[in-house]
């Protein structure tokens, strides 16, 4: 009995977070699957017919606006990822360097823009790149250029976007790495400088292996981030001019939210999900990392 | 002895100031638009509770873009939180077609004012269903639009609008400027009343970057569907081809769109053809952006809602308070018969925007939440609260009444007559179905793509009927093995009536 009891205790300890966990994660996600298996318009509740995977299958065979927001998507993930990263990188190697001065001052005024909230960010970039009253347009009026529209004009809108989203999210980039670079061991590099191997060996063969691990959680972190970006869209832009800049969480939200269309919304989460989950996926097996 | 005495004055007048003061009884949550009107009226909360002690408000206001999600979460949820909501009109097939508000004829007879229906004149035109709806001095059309579910009342309006002309009185009588105008276009220059004259004025204007002759948006959604509509109407053009009213439950045909008739594609060409006489980046203005623009005096006309005259109007805020006057929107005078009921050509015509009162079915306080509508709709009002409301909020009233007090900015600067005639004879209402927002969104996004020109208009109309007719069918408003069909017994391919 005492060694039943015993060996039992161990479940009855853990079942409180496992009852939480269950109720707080695993009953909304089987209630969004369930629910994306239906057709629920929340203007009548009442009604709530069964539809097997038609959802799904609407989204991914139909939606002309799902495909557009996903080719935006993955189009911000290939312009900003790149650059956050190379200017991270740089600007990491540069106050890694022991001769640099005031980099107190650096690191605080490059933390800056990630302290703020993606929303006043955007709010930010909106009046910056207002056509007629935003500083952007004013220098480049001083240089003889004429009014740019940069959130108006669709061969510029999602650049724009991922302009401020570059500027809000390269000093995570660049914080992720700064840690990884002083957090390296310092031996390797001094062996290697005494065999006599140049600045850029030095990079490529030891500092550049042993940062893998953390490059590949930034680059991981901000895929997912951008998969998921909403806020300086939405207040940028809310994805105009036509659908320049609708991304996939703006368009499920508006679907959910604005169209109260919520068995096609839980589907299109699902779907988002599926992808982070095999980009994720894909940077690991390349990357050969195992966490 | 003397402490039995002093606790006795003190338990005396525990008890007679409780009973010169009411605490109140109900306690009612508010949720209103954020705006300058509604500020206004949060600010007059006080007169309420006074006038009003066993009722207290507790306030909540929130922006355009989270409103609508806000209320049907609660109405969904049937939590009840909001006892009061503040409604944009064109959502009532939605919130009383779904059991989410409540009538409110029992407790208008209740408290007495005047309620009256009638068959003369029946709103919204071309659905002879159901009765018009009289309540006190309402103006007819505006209560009828917001409020008037299958011949019942269940919204009062407390902040109405529509979009005037606004045009800069200094420029246009100003005899150099004339003289000019008069040599280009060999006609009078004057407050446009056709389209063709507005372009030509808009053009007239155009001295970029200090000024352009027309500020408006096409902004994603909202915006470039009613602006779009705007001339689209006076054209002869519409989107359905049950026009402004209610889908048809007995003809899934008649609720079919016609939003790429030849009419509805050159009234798009139209409004795109004006662009270059707008400030750059109007196709991804909000209404805020036009204002400044104008405000800045960098626009010599403006179309807005008429509840922007505050901004206007305001020297702290305006380059050109003083200067401005209100004209109604243009119009087309050899615009053909057409579908659209109630057109007359030459005429111009705006869409109804504007918001109203409804009182939550699951609210748990239905008196105290009458109370706060009934008043706050200036039903209950006294004329001075009323002209505080009025002039602290720039706003208007759905009350013929409030047209005509001189001590407000509106009656003094020409705005209300303007605004009253509007709502007499030239306000369209959008299409009244419960998938309103995604309506918009579509017609919005498409009618935005011909604006950048990254469709032509005739493409970007064919592809909002493709999708117009999907969220029909998915509405249930067409059957789903009913293919789209132009509704050849309603109306000619090219837009106009067809002969019955």
């Amino acid at each position: 009995m005492k060694w039943r009891v015993r060996r039992a205790s161990p479940y009855f300890m853990l079942l409180p977070a496992v009852a939480l966990l269950a109720f707080i994660v695993m009953y909304p996600m089987v209630f969004s699957f369930w629910v994306s298996l239906h057709r629920w318009y929340l203007g009548k509740p009442h009604l709530f017919p069964f539809i097997g995977l038609r959802n799904y299958s609407t989204i991914l065979l139909k939606d002309a606006v799902f495909r557009i927001a996903l080719l935006n998507t993955l189009r911000l993930a290939v312009i900003c990822i790149p650059v956050e990263f190379a200017l991270g990188m740089s600007l990491a190697l540069l106050l890694s360097r022991g001769d640099i001065r005031g980099k107190v001052i650096f690191r605080t005024c490059l933390v800056m823009p990630v302290v703020l909230t993606p929303v006043v960010s955007g709010v930010l970039w909106k009046f910056l790149l207002h056509p007629s009253y935003g500083l952007v347009n004013y220098f480049l009026s001083l240089l003889g250029i004429s009014k740019v529209e940069w959130l108006a004009d669709p061969r510029l809108a999602l650049f724009s976007v991922a302009l401020a989203n570059m500027w809000q999210w390269t000093p995570f980039a660049f914080l992720l790495l700064y840690a990884g670079f002083v957090s390296l061991p310092r031996e390797p590099l001094e062996a290697a400088t005494v065999d006599g191997a140049s600045g850029w060996q030095a990079f490529r063969f030891i500092t550049f292996p042993l940062l893998t691990p953390i490059m590949v959680i930034a680059l991981l972190m901000r895929t997912m981030d951008l998969v998921k970006l909403f806020d300086v869209v939405y207040v940028l832009t809310r994805g105009g001019p036509a659908d320049a800049t609708e991304v996939l969480t703006l368009y499920n939200f508006r679907v959910g939210l604005n169209y109260f269309d919520m068995g096609k919304a839980a589907a299109m989460s699902w779907i988002i999900a599926a992808i982070v989950t095999l980009l994720s996926q894909l940077y690991l097996r390349v990357s050969r990392i195992e966490f | 002895m003397r402490r039995a005495a002093f606790f006795l004055v003190i338990v005396s007048l525990v008890i007679g100031f409780s009973g010169a003061v009411a605490f109140p009884e109900s306690e009612i949550r508010v949720l209103m638009l954020t705006s300058p009107a509604m500020l206004a009226l949060r600010d007059m909360i006080p007169k309420f509770e006074a006038k009003y002690p066993d009722v207290k408000v507790v306030w909540e206001d929130t922006a355009y873009a989270d409103i609508h999600t806000k209320q049907v979460n609660d109405f969904v949820s049937h939590a009840g939180r909001y006892d009061v909501l503040q409604m944009d009109n064109p959502w009532l097939p939605e919130y009383a077609g779904a059991g989410f508000i409540e009538n409110l004829e029992p407790w208008i007879e209740k408290a007495g004012l005047r309620l009256w229906k009638d068959n003369l004149r029946r709103w919204p035109p071309g659905v002879e269903k159901y009765p018009t709806i009289h309540l006190e001095d309402l103006i007819v059309p505006i209560l009828n639009f917001y409020g008037n579910w299958e011949g019942n009342l269940y919204c009062i309006p407390n902040m109405p609008g529509v979009q005037l002309l606004y045009y800069r009185k200094d420029l246009f009588e100003n005899e150099e400027e004339k003289a000019a105008f008069r040599a280009k276009y060999g006609y009078d220059l004057e407050v446009p009343k056709t389209w063709e004259q507005l372009r030509d004025v808009a053009e007239f204007f155009t001295r970029p970057p200090e000024l352009y002759g027309l500020t408006w948006s096409a902004g994603k959604g909202n915006m470039a569907v009613q602006n779009y509509y705007n001339i689209a109407w006076s054209w002869g053009a519409d989107c359905f081809a049950f026009g402004q009213g209610f889908p048809d439950p007995e003809d899934p045909i008649r609720n079919m769109p016609i939003c790429n008739s030849e009419i509805g594609v050159k009234a798009l060409e139209f409004f795109c053809s004006l662009k270059p006489f707008m400030p750059p980046g109007v196709a991804a203005y909000e209404w805020a952006e036009i204002t400044a623009d104008f405000t800045e005096g960098k626009a010599a006309m403006m179309f807005q809602w008429s509840d922007f005259v505050r901004d206007v109007e305001d020297p702290a805020k305006s380059k050109v308070a003083g200067k401005v006057g209100y004209a109604l929107m243009p119009g087309k005078p050899d615009a053909p018969v057409n579908n659209v009921p109630g057109i007359i050509p030459g005429e111009g015509y705006a869409s109804l925007g504007g918001w109203g009162l409804v009182m939550n079915k699951d609210s748990k306080n239905k008196e105290a939440a009458w109370k706060f509508i009934a008043w706050a709709s200036c039903l209950t009002m006294t004329h001075d609260e009323m002209k505080d409301y009025l002039e602290f909020g720039g706003t208007n009233t759905g009350r013929l009444s409030g047209y005509f007090i001189p001590e407000t900015t509106g009656y003094r600067v020409g705005r209300y007559p303007i605004e009253l005639e509007m709502y007499r004879e030239h306000i369209r209402r959008r299409p009244a179905i419960a998938e309103e927002v995604e309506y918009e969104i579509i017609v919005g996004t498409e009618v935005q793509q011909a604006f950048i020109g990254a469709k032509t208009p005739k493409q970007a109309l064919d592809d909002a009927a493709k999708a117009l007719y999907e969220l029909m069918v998915r509405g249930g408003y067409i059957p789903e093995d009913q293919p789209l069909v132009w509704p050849s017994k309603y109306v000619n391919p090219d837009g106009t009536k067809a002969s019955e």
